[in-house]
Parts: C-alpha cells; sequence; structure tokens
C-alpha cells in the first residue's frame, strides 16, 4: 500500500449531523506545494491566485478565514465538472455567497485531534439553499486568503441542497502511521 | 488511485553513485501543527527536548538551514518503531569526525515546480564521514526551527552504511500527483 504523507478528507453532513459523504480529496493542487515549499524554505514563491494572477506569496497568505457572507476563501462549492489538474486556480464554476441561493456561513477550525496513530483536524463550513429550489454542487474546494486567495485543493464531489436544507462540509486534513 | 501529498527520499552515494529510493514512512506529530491553518497564530507543540512550545504555525516546518547541523535533514541511529508523537529521531549522529560522527553539510530546499501532473521541490543535504570508521544510519529525518526552537517532523527508519571517507547526499521530494 502506497504511504501518504498528508490525507485530506472530505465530508458532506446533512441537517440531523448525518455524514451524507465521505470521501478522499481528488487532490491538493499547485498552490498548496507552493505554500509548503515556502514554509520549509521560509522564502517567499510566486504562486498564482484564484483570480489567475502570480503573486508574491508568504506565509501568512496560508491563513483560512472563517468570516460568513463571503465565498472567496476556506470551503467552495462550485458546478464545475471538468477534471482536477495540477494547475487548478479556481473552482470551475464557483457558486458564490447569496442570500438569496446559497449563502456561505462561517467557517469553523477544530484543534489538532490525535486518534491512535492519526493526528488531524477539521475545517468546517455551513452551507444553506435559500434560492427556492434544489442547488446541485458538482467541486468543493479549500482556499487560502489574505490579502490575495488561493486554491489548494478542488475534488469534483456531488451532493444537493434542496430548498431551505443547510449542509456542512468538511475538510479533515489528517497524518498517519 | 488518488494521490495525496508524499515524501519520496533518495539516498545517493556520491563515491560510488549507487542510489537507493524509499518514500517516508509518515510525516509525525510537528507536521499536523506545521500545516495547521487554524488561522493563524500560534500552536503549542513538543520540540525535540519534549518540551511544550508556542510558536507560529508557518515557522515550525523551516528547515532550510546553512550549515547547521541542528536542523534540517537530520540522520540518527535509533531503531525504535516510528510513532505519531515522535518528537525526535531516536539517536541523533552528532555532527563531527569522532567515531559515530558524520560530518553535516548545509541543508538547502529547491523552488517548487510542475512537471506533467506533478508539483513538487527537494530538500536536500550532504553528509560525510570522516569519522575513521563505518556509519550506519538506521533513521533519518526532517527538523524545521521556528528562529528558536526546533521540532521533527518526519521521522524515517532506514538502515545505510557510509564508509570511512564516503559521502552522501539525502534527498527528500515533497510533492502532489493529480
Amino acid at each position: 500500500m502506497t504511504k501518504h504523507c498528508v490525507e485530506c478528507t472530505i465530508f458532506v453532513i446533512n441537517e440531523n449531523g448525518k455524514i451524507e459523504k465521505k470521501v478522499k480529496a481528488e487532490s491538493y493542487v499547485k498552490a498548496f506545494v507552493g505554500f509548503l515549499n515556502i514554509c520549509i524554505s521560509a522564502v517567499g514563491k510566486t504562486i498564482t491566485d484564484t483570480g489567475n494572477t502570480a503573486r508574491s506569496a508568504n506565509s501568512a497568505m496560508l491563513d483560512i478565514p472563517l468570516t460568513a457572507a463571503d465565498s472567496s476563501h476556506s470551503i467552495q462549492c462550485g458546478t464545475g465538472v471538468a477534471a482536477v489538474t495540477i494547475n487548478d486556480y479556481a473552482l470551475g464554476t464557483l457558486e458564490s455567497h447569496n442570500v438569496a441561493a446559497l449563502t456561505y456561513g462561517v467557517t469553523t477550525i477544530g484543534a489538532v485531534t490525535t486518534d491512535g496513530s492519526t493526528k488531524y483536524y477539521d475545517i468546517s463550513r455551513i452551507f444553506t439553499n435559500n434560492s427556492g429550489s434544489t442547488i446541485n454542487i458538482t467541486e468543493v474546494g479549500l482556499v487560502s486568503k489574505n490579502t490575495y486567495a488561493f486554491l489548494l485543493d478542488r475534488t469534483l464531489l456531488s451532493f444537493s441542497l434542496t430548498t431551505l436544507q443547510t449542509k456542512t462540509v468538511k475538510y479533515r486534513i489528517s497524518i498517519s502511521v | 488511485m488518488k494521490h495525496v501529498l508524499t515524501a519520496d527520499i533518495e539516498i545517493i552515494n556520491n563515491n560510488t553513485g549507487k542510489i537507493k529510493k524509499f518514500r517516508s514512512k509518515s510525516f509525525v506529530h510537528a507536521a499536523i501543527f506545521g500545516l495547521y491553518s487554524g488561522n493563524n497564530g500560534t500552536s503549542t507543540l513538543v520540540d525535540i527536548g519534549n518540551v511544550s512550545r508556542s510558536s507560529r504555525t508557518e515557522s515550525i516546518l523551516r528547515c532550510d538551514g546553512v550549515a547547521d547541523a541542528t536542523y534540517g535533514i537530520m540522520v540518527g541511529t535509533g531503531v525504535a518503531a516510528v510513532t505519531i508523537d515522535d518528537y525526535k529521531l531516536g539517536t541523533p549522529i552528532a555532527n563531527g569526525v569522532a567515531a559515530g560522527n558524520l560530518q553535516y553539510g548545509s541543508t538547502t530546499v529547491g523552488t517548487f515546480g510542475v512537471a506533467g501532473s506533478t508539483a513538487s521541490f527537494t530538500i536536500t543535504r550532504g553528509f560525510t564521514n570522516g569519522s575513521g570508521g563505518t556509519v550506519t544510519i538506521q533513521e533519518l529525518g526532517l527538523y524545521g526551527k521556528d528562529g528558536t526552537y526546533i521540532f521533527c517532523f518526519d521521522r524515517t527508519l532506514q538502515t545505510y552504511a557510509v564508509n570511512d571517507a564516503e559521502s552522501i547526499t539525502i534527498t527528500y521530494t515533497i510533492g502532489v500527483t493529480v
């Protein structure tokens, strides 16, 4: 079995707390490796942001903001279906925050937790469908932001939110021995 | 198969040209704190002296040391199984020319790049055996330094004998393949 350094698992949890989906992330993409390189070398690098503009990035830009009603950062949902590539810098089609459509809640980041030979932490965000009709999500992403926003992961993941339904998307970042 | 972040390690014997390749058993302990996007600020974790320290999360992984044998790629002779809570190598090999020592070169971190569907970068360090006898490495790892405190974020068991007067280069390649 292939051994991995860092795994990423995504959960979709419904309003009753039931896990509807649990998938391994398709992959981190280029920017994540870039930020890891910055952290290890302590030297800033040029990384493409979600607007497809090359930015001089530093480690502070790996921050995950927590604020609600802002779809430019943290966990994003979209409707793109194109295959993930290493050079992806944004979701295919971002489903933006809209109080009359898909509403982005706050992001929470859990503490580092030990479970046997695994250590992990969770990044979670609540989404609510206020559109009056079903919204079908086909991709999710993890985006850091501090001045500029950078896509760290993009995963094709399908789920639906019926009218007024709330669901939580949770990224679990883990290492295991 | 879906791929996530991996760390591949290569040891090159600079005298014979022989190459040994293997994959890191795993990042340990400090790695998850170094990746902790906890908005940012500080985390409290155990350093290589088993003392709890408060450190900026983004600084924990820094291992680009200029000829500093206290962090970066490290080697040792410990053989105990790796655990998630390991905070240091079992028995680090000292920097020097005394019996059982190796001389540590500088750790360098390359820039990241994309080749095909892989994004990766390397961390490299050379070691020279001037001890007068064979030194057998049993473990290697990555130590990061936040400016003050040192944290171990990878520990991998691997046996590799370095003969007297030989030098080796150890390279970690950290990357993601989609």
